[in-house]
Order: C-alpha cells, then structure tokens, then sequence
C-alpha cells in the first residue's frame, strides 16, 4: 500500500492510476480463478508450478515453478533487508549511535534466521503471526490515510520516480504488491478440505489486496497520502508526532517479516515438491520429524535471500529495488501467471471439461500476462535499458540452464514433474475400483475389479 | 504429504433449510453417484452429464463438489472419476440390517449369558463400524473406540488383520497403559494374528476393559464380536465369560458361511 501512494504520489497521477490499479487487480482475479480451476481438481505442494505441469507438461512448468522461486526468495530477500534497515534506524534513533554495515547485516541475518524458525515451527503458527500484524499494520496505515487532509501539503520534497513508462510503473507497483496471492495454493495438502478452500482464497486474495491498493490510490489521487508519506519518509521532523511515526515503522517492519514469513512458506513448498519429484536435490525434500515442515528447504530459501541481499538498494528510499529487480521479480511472477492461464485451457480440454467461460478468462490472463511482459521488455529495451532487460529476463535464462542441465544428466526425472496427492486406494469405496500403477510405479487409473464374486460385503 | 491431519469432510450445518433449488440438486448429485457407479471407474465428466441429462456447466461444479466432500475421487490423470469411501457411509443402514438372523441369534445368545456390553462389530475400510448393537447396555465411547484402533481389543483384532491401516493412524495415549510405541504394537500384533481372543485392559479407559474374538465370513476375518465392562469383572481369567465368546466366535463363523 505504501508502495503504491509513494509510486503515485512520486509520478503525481490521479484517477488514470486508479484505474490501472483496477484493471491490474481484475486481471489477477481472472488468474486466481484460472488457477482456482486447478485448485478444484487437484492439491499439490507445486501450486502453479504443478498446475501448468499439468497443462503444458515439465518444461513450461519448470519455468513456471522456477520463476515463482526466484520470485518468492527475491521478495524475502528485498523484506529482509527493509526490516534490517528499519531495525537499524530504530536502534540509531533510540541510541543517537550509528550501526556499521557489518551490525546491519547481522540483524539482517538474525531477522532471516528468526523468520526461518518460525516457519519452521509451523504453518499454522506462522499464518497467525502473520494474520495478527498484517491486520494491525494495514489498520494503522487507512487510519493515517483518513487522517490525511488534502489541506495539508507536504512540507518536504517527496522522492520521485523514474526509469519505465508511467503505465508500466503503476502496473509494476501493483504486480509487486499483488505478486504471492497464489501461495495459498502451496499449503492446500496441509489445509482442511483444500479443494473447496483453496479456489475461494485464489480469487479472494487479490481482489482483496486489490481494494486496498485502490484504497491507497485513490488516497492519493484525493491528496491524502501527505501524513502518511511525510511520517514514512521524514519521521518525526516532518511535525508528525513521535508515537505515531514509531507506530508506523514498528507496524511496517512487523508486516515486512510476515511478508517474508508468507514468501518463505510458499517457496519452501515448492521446493520440497521439486526435492520429492528429484528435480531439485531430494534433501529439500526432508520434513521435520516433529513439526512436519520441510525445514531443509526452509534453510535453503533463507540462505539464498539472505545471499540476495546485496541485489537491493537501500539507498534509494521510494523503491528497494532499481528497474532490474524489479523486473527480475515481476517478470518472474507474471510468467507462471500467463502460464498458468494457458495451462488450465489445455487441461480442461484434455480431461474434457472445458467451458466457454474458463476459455474466456484463460485467454484474459495470458493475454493481458504476455502482452505486459511484451509492452514492458520492449519500452526497456528501446530506453536501452539492457541490464534491465536482462534481469527480466533472468527467470527464462535460468530455467533454461536448469533444463539443459536436467535433460542432459537426469532426463527421467523430467517425466516426473507435477507432483499432487492424488488418489489413495483409501478413498476409493471398496470394491469400486482398485488403482492401476504405470511402469514407474505411479497411480495411471483406476481399473474395474476383475473378479466381482472377490468383493466381500460385509468389510467393506 | 507433510504428514497433515485432515478432518472427515463435513457439509456446512448453517443451511438448514431445504428448499427452492436444493432438492433438485440433492436429486442431480444422486443422479451423478449412480451415474459413475453404472459407467464405472474413470467415468469423465462429459459422460456423467450424458448419462444424466444434466448440462455440463452444472455437473462440473456438482462433480468438484462431490470429490471436494469425499462421495467422488478423481482418478490419476484427473479424467475420469471414481467412488469415494464416502459413499459407503450412505450404504451404512442398510447393511447393518443386513446382518443375518442367524447372525443376530448368535450374538443374543452371549447377551444372555454375560452381563457386558456385547456388539458385533464389521472392520471399514479404514474404522469400526457397528453391526449389531447391544440393546441393554450402553457401547460407551463409542466414537472413540471405532476411531483409535490402537487402544481397544476390537481396533487391534482389525490392525492385525489390516496391517496397512497401521501407517494411517496416530499412536495417541489415551492412558498411560496405551502401547504407543510402534514396535511394541507391531509386535503385539503378530501374536493377536493368529490368536482366538484379543483382550485389551485400561489402555483405553482406565478401569475399562475388552475382549474380542474374529468374526468370520467365508473364513476370512470381516468384524469382531465384543465385549466391554469394568477391569475389575472382564478379564481373561473369567472361564466362563471367555469359553461364552469363543463358542459364540465358532457358531458365527459357522453361520455366516456359505455351504
């Protein structure tokens, strides 16, 4: 939210930014409930990942499970960084002592270890912390945007924005705060009934996020966006009160780590669905023997995002990541989502069950997915921006590596993508079927009994 | 997968009205069971809306919601659907009465001769199920009995006999005397494999003891016949209570088969 009012703000647009922001988040609707389709049929640690598997078979859906990755453990990277930051400031200004690079990066590294062990813990754990203070954080933040009077103009300079076409940054603020609302499709197969949970979450999720971010922008298209930008940026010598400037960060960074928290449970399950089906090395696969979390993958992701850090500006106070991290990060996410939109027209046909309506939304997703990644790359490259337009590309060239290097040493392991829990002899009412295994050994169908003087029933 | 615990599905209780569309849907949801159960496992979709009339647009979302809910499974490739364990609940009733009256004969017989609870008790896929209750005297816990098979005499009958169902369930301690070592089970198991009588004492409950002998259909082991009541009168040292149940286990395996 904050990111959006400091972007609009920055860029000094109105209601054209309103509306972009409700087109980004109707366009994330349609890919929830494309995803949702998936979510209905299927429960799979790989979210998106085992969705497009399903689609489009492994090699799309090792881009698209490699881009999300990338994208979670990036987005942890540039949050756990944030909070070291803030932590650092607080530390300073309480203190009146400057911290050293070498104690900022130790908090950092203290805060990753920190959000690794709640993780760890539990998700069930973790999803409260993270409930609590996003409510809290997101409570402090509309009351400062009420508060704003658009009599009040800001005292000082605010930071200004530059680099990609007006367009393309409002919609990148929005991707970057929208980005994730899929993660709660990775923690289907640890959640009651996911099947009906799960669909409703997918477009739930950003169309709530999105009413915030229109929330936000419309603050600021109405000139109310000064306390709270003021407060953000200046603190207590903007003539913003103590408590409320130290409420702020206090609630901010609290919600950075529950980002990063949310980044973190996402990521690891992926992880751990690529370990299971030999994708990614089988360690990644291990659970805790008492939480039940995958806490090898847990550490994996931490210590890449703390391994990341340095990628972030910190010095740049509107955006913690120049033109090239952020189109690392969004192209990474907006790839899997135009994927996933391609991915569930294909399945549905295949398992004959496509309808005009789900064709529709598909081809809005892809459609709107493709045409930003191809309006941005190509308004970057004619900046000549080419460091930019590498980074963006970085999700395609790695997943590329990846493959080459999986087809040439472990080309069987390919066949293997897509893992999700699918159905156990359990629950199939006896004497219905028994559950037929290819030659790997995997469920392929279910067969008719042969013999139906076999079945007894009284057992059953 | 990430060892979770899920909960049996449960339909929302907040609408309890029936009314209006609903029993149209609760006709086209029977419609589409019976569908998959004539087409057969891997019925798809498309046929299922063939087979029932029903449009297509309905009978998907009908069909997720009855795989969501357990009635259904999809079948691997996600084409096809199956019948889900669910179903079976639905067949309940009617089995139970199904038990036969020389069956039913048998088990009033060691009602008269114990003062017990005596019930008849048929091995689910996955729980105990009741097949012949006891009229006089209470089945207490039963929920609980029919889902921890690790701590009563009946569930360990049904684990020796079902070994598999030992990987999906949780050793939880319901007394200090419950066996919740998997080794020390396994073990106890493999003797109450080939034994006529299984008795179990304060693991359960304290104070509360069980005996179970197999239930035998065509000779093989489909239930258990019970008996429960206080530590201090049920044990395997009482003669008579233990000759009553193993004569009772030999007449039901006599009546129950075929030629």
């Amino acid at each position: 939210m904050i990111s959006v009012a400091v972007v609009l703000t920055g860029l000094g647009s109105g209601w054209s930014a309103v509306a972009s922001i409700v087109a980004a988040t109707l366009v994330a609707v349609v890919i929830g409930s494309c995803a949702g389709q998936f979510a209905r049929r299927m429960t799979a640690s790989g979210s998106l990942y085992a969705f497009v598997a399903q689609g489009l078979g492994p090699r799309f859906a090792l881009v698209a499970g490699g881009g999300l990755l990338l994208g979670y453990v990036m987005i942890m990277s540039g949050m756990l960084v944030r909070t070291a930051d803030s932590l650092t400031a607080g530390y300073s200004y309480s203190t009146a002592l400057p911290m050293t690079s070498v104690e900022t990066s130790a908090t950092l590294v203290a805060v990753a270890a920190a959000i690794c062990a709640c993780a760890v813990r539990g998700v069930r754990f973790a999803t409260r912390v993270i409930l609590g203070v996003e409510l809290l954080s997101i409570a402090l933040i509309i009351v400062l945007l009420l508060q704003g009077s658009p009599d009040v103009a800001p005292q000082l300079p605010l930071p200004g924005v530059d680099g990609a076409p007006p367009f393309a940054v409002v919609v990148l603020a929005t991707i970057a705060a929208l980005a994730g609302f899929e993660s709660a499709a990775h923690l289907g197969p640890e959640a009651k009934n996911p099947m009906r949970v799960v669909p409703r979450v997918l477009v739930a999720a950003p169309a709530l996020v999105g009413a915030l971010l229109v929330v936000s922008a419309v603050a600021v298209a109405t000139g109310r966006t000064g306390t709270l930008l003021q407060a953000y940026f200046y603190g207590t010598s903007s003539g913003v009160g103590t408590p409320l400037v130290a409420a702020l960060h206090i609630s901010l960074t609290c919600s950075w780590c529950a980002c990063a928290l949310g980044c973190i449970n996402a990521a690891s399950r992926l992880l751990y669905s690529m370990g299971i089906e030999g994708v990614a090395p089988r360690a990644t696969s291990k659970v805790h023997n008492r939480f039940r979390t995958p806490f090898v993958a847990m550490i994996v992701v931490t210590s890449v995002a703390v391994l990341s850090a340095p990628l972030f500006d910190t010095d740049n106070p509107v955006w913690e990541r120049s033109l090239p991290t952020r189109l690392l990060v969004d192209f990474a996410f907006v790839i899997a989502y135009g994927l996933v939109s391609v991915a569930v027209i294909v399945f549905l046909r295949r398992i004959d069950e496509l309808q005009a309506r789900v064709a529709i939304l598909g081809a809005i997703g892809a459609g709107a997915s493709g045409g930003f990644v191809v309006y941005l790359a190509i308004g970057v490259a004619a900046e000549g921006d080419w460091a930019a337009l590498a980074a963006g590309a970085s999700t395609l060239v790695l997943t590329g590596i990846w493959l080459i290097v999986l087809l040439g040493f472990r080309p069987a392991k390919l066949h293997s993508i897509g893992v999700f829990d699918s159905v156990e002899s359990s629950q199939i009412l006896p004497g219905a079927g028994v559950i037929a295994v290819d030659a790997a050994g995997r469920p392929a169908s279910i067969d008719p009994i042969p013999e139906a003087g076999e079945v007894d029933d009284v057992g059953s | 997968m990430l060892g979770r615990e899920r909960a049996q599905p449960q339909l929302q209780r907040s609408d309890t009205t029936f009314g209006g569309q609903q029993p149209k849907a609760v006709g086209k949801a029977f419609a589409m069971l019976e569908a998959v159960a004539a087409i057969g496992p891997g019925a798809t979709a498309r046929s299922i809306s063939a087979w029932t009339s029903i449009p297509p647009a309905t009978c998907y979302r009908m069909l997720n919601f009855l795989v969501a809910e357990g009635f259904l499974v999809r079948v691997p490739d996600l084409s096809g659907f199956a019948l889900g364990t669910r179903t079976a609940e639905l067949a309940h009733a009617a089995s139970s009465s199904s038990v036969g009256d020389r069956i039913k004969s048998v088990v009033a017989g060691v009602r008269d001769q114990v003062r017990f609870a005596v019930n008849l008790l048929a091995f689910d896929s996955t729980r105990l199920r009741v097949l012949d209750r006891d009229p006089d005297h209470e089945f207490l816990d039963e929920a609980d009995t029919m889902r921890y098979l690790h701590a009563s005499a009946p569930g360990k009958l049904m684990l020796a006999h079902r070994p598999e169902l030992l990987e999906t369930i949780s050793l939880l301690p319901l007394t200090a005397n419950t066996i919740v070592r998997i080794d020390l089970l396994r073990a106890q198991l493999e003797t109450i494999a080939g034994a006529d009588i299984v008795a179990e004492c304060d693991e359960f409950r304290i104070g509360r003891s069980s005996l179970a002998v197999p239930y035998l259909r065509n000779h093989r082991v489909v239930g258990a016949l019970t008996m429960s009541g206080p530590s201090s009168r049920l044990s395997m040292e009482d003669g008579r209570t233990v000759s009553a149940i193993l004569a009772a286990a030999e007449a039901l395996a006599d009546a129950s088969t075929d030629g």
